[in-house]
């Protein structure tokens, strides 16, 4: 186990290694669904003893399903490798904050995952890189047949499938893309795509914003809203109708900027480029700005040949707790930004 | 530390570039504040996402009677006020027992109160077809409306086919 974890400082998993479909904006695609295991009470009223039923049955099945698969008991993991499980967006907050038996179960490559007693006895996922709803789709149905073939779900005729919240009851479907909208937050517009994307269904978030203070980065992710009453193909096929609408629009505005402001969106990245490549200490959100401003770079061609594929590992790589598992033992703020600026510089000087 | 070009008094944590009526482009540093009241970034209150939709429906439930209220699952013993203070349920029994007073949240979370899409193997297989029949006709409308008439051709083909598996 030890050295899967010591391998994650170096590997992303296959959704942010590859470039997928619409790379220079869309990161990733993401399909999961909520399912609850008849003849059990929902975890938020299920006794210790009940959950750690569940927990086994559940890990028995998925491990069928995905036989390659790791499986976790997150309590038993340190407190960096739990970390490093939720930087990577296998691991939710809810189930690391869970006070009650709980398993996570991953790919090694991270394309598909089963959460086990978070807010639901199973949250089922897969990711693919770039836009891709559809595909994440037909893996997530294939995966929960099979899953189906050892559980027995809480299901109605009238609502669906049976979910702790009213919020995921029906499909208990969540489809979100992951977008990068740089040009988008420097022009102010993204409050307009935020408002539309809100009237068919859609929430458009900001992905490290969880604070009072929403957009924490150019980083957002879009999801739909409702879960009963569609299906889950009319479900994706809404996001992959409305999402190369918000695509084309970052797009054009990144050619606006670079039509009508060339120089100091040149000038930005390249400096962006200067830090990341000179500095000797630089903390996780000065990182993030400046991989943010340099992956915006990459994917308008202003930074001789680095590809979008070259930086995007580094969002993942550079997180706090990634830094924490290289150096062992506790550390200074201090060293650990020191081991961040470290990795980034050779990072780049590598081809 | 750069002050906010607005109040001029707080600390500028947001910088946004503006694109000119001449082309020239010119940065702003605000506050936090300022920010949100220029629309840059949304209020708390601006966003509403499903779970503050449910927190508002169940809020509104105020005048639901005492009776209502101490409805009991016999299987996991919730009540109803019980729900309506944690958000969650508690087994999936809950979903018939509390049916009367879910179906007004529900609507108002999803905008329905009926499952379309997929039920698990082994249930009723003719049902499931119609289902499918139901939603690929409300599809195939919303395609309609919209203009996308490949979509649209796809959805009909859809349709055939599942009603030639009915006549077999």
């Amino acid at each position: 186990m030890e050295k899967v974890f010591g391998r994650m400082v170096h590997n992303v998993g296959h959704w942010l290694s590859q470039e997928g479909p619409e790379g220079d904006v869309v990161i990733s695609s993401r399909s999961r669904y909520a399912r609850n295991i008849s003849g059990f009470r929902f975890v938020p009223s299920a006794t210790k003893e009940e959950l750690e039923a569940i927990a086994e049955m559940a890990e028995t099945a998925a491990k069928k399903v995905l036989p390659s698969a790791i499986v976790v008991d997150p309590s038993k993991l340190s407190e960096t490798d739990r970390n490093m499980l939720m930087e990577r967006n296998i691991l939710t907050r809810d189930i690391l904050q869970a006070n009650h038996p709980t398993r996570v179960v991953f790919v090694s490559d991270e394309s598909a995952s089963v959460l086990i007693n978070e807010e639901d006895h199973i949250r089922l996922q897969v990711v693919e890189p770039g836009l891709q709803p559809q595909r994440t789709l037909e893996r997530l149905n294939a995966l929960e047949d099979k899953l189906e073939e050892h559980l027995e779900f809480a299901f109605s005729e009238r609502w669906g499938y049976l979910t702790a919240c009213p919020t995921n009851v029906g499909t208990g479907l969540r489809a979100s893309v992951m977008l990068h909208l740089p040009a988008l937050v420097l022009t102010r517009q993204i409050i307009r795509v935020v408002e539309a994307v809100k009237s068919v269904g859609l929430a458009l978030r900001g992905f490290h914003g969880e604070g009072s203070f929403l957009y924490q980065s150019d980083f957002f992710q879009v999801s739909n809203q409702k879960t009963l009453g569609r299906s889950e193909e009319a479900i994706v096929e809404n996001i992959s109708t409305i999402l190369p609408q918000v695509i084309e629009y970052e797009r054009m505005l990144r050619d606006q900027l670079m039509g009508q402001a060339r120089r100091k969106i040149e000038d930005r990245v390249w400096r962006a480029w200067g830090i990341l490549n000179s500095s000797r200490l630089i903390s996780t959100g000065e990182a993030l700005e400046m991989l943010s401003l340099v992956r915006l770079g990459a994917a308008m061609g202003l930074l001789d040949g680095l590809s979008v594929k070259k930086v995007n590992p580094l969002f993942v790589l550079t997180q706090p707790a990634h830094i924490q598992k290289r150096l062992k033992g506790k550390a200074s703020e201090e060293e650990r930004d020191a081991t961040r600026a470290d990795l980034l510089r050779n990072w780049f000087a590598k081809n | 530390m750069k002050l906010c070009d607005l109040c001029g008094k707080k600390v500028a944590v947001i910088h946004v570039a503006e694109v000119q009526e001449d082309g020239s482009v010119r940065s702003v540093s605000l506050c936090e504040e300022c920010a949100k009241r220029e629309g840059v970034i949304p209020s708390r209150g601006g966003k509403k996402g499903v779970e503050e939709i449910m927190e508002e429906a169940v809020k509104e439930q105020e005048e639901l009677p005492e009776e209502k209220r101490a409805v009991t699952c016999p299987n996991c013993g919730l009540t109803y006020e019980g729900f309506r203070t944690r958000g969650r349920l508690g087994c999936p029994n809950d979903y018939d027992v509390f049916a009367e007073m879910l179906e007004p949240l529900l609507e108002k979370i999803h905008f329905d109160t009926k499952h379309v899409g997929k039920v698990p193997k082994g249930k009723n297989e003719k049902a499931m077809r119609l289902r499918k029949l139901v939603e690929l006709r409300k599809r195939l409308n919303e395609a309609v409306k919209r203009e996308d008439y490949e979509l649209a051709a796809q959805i009909r083909d859809q349709i055939k086919e599942l009603e030639s598996e009915k006549e077999q």
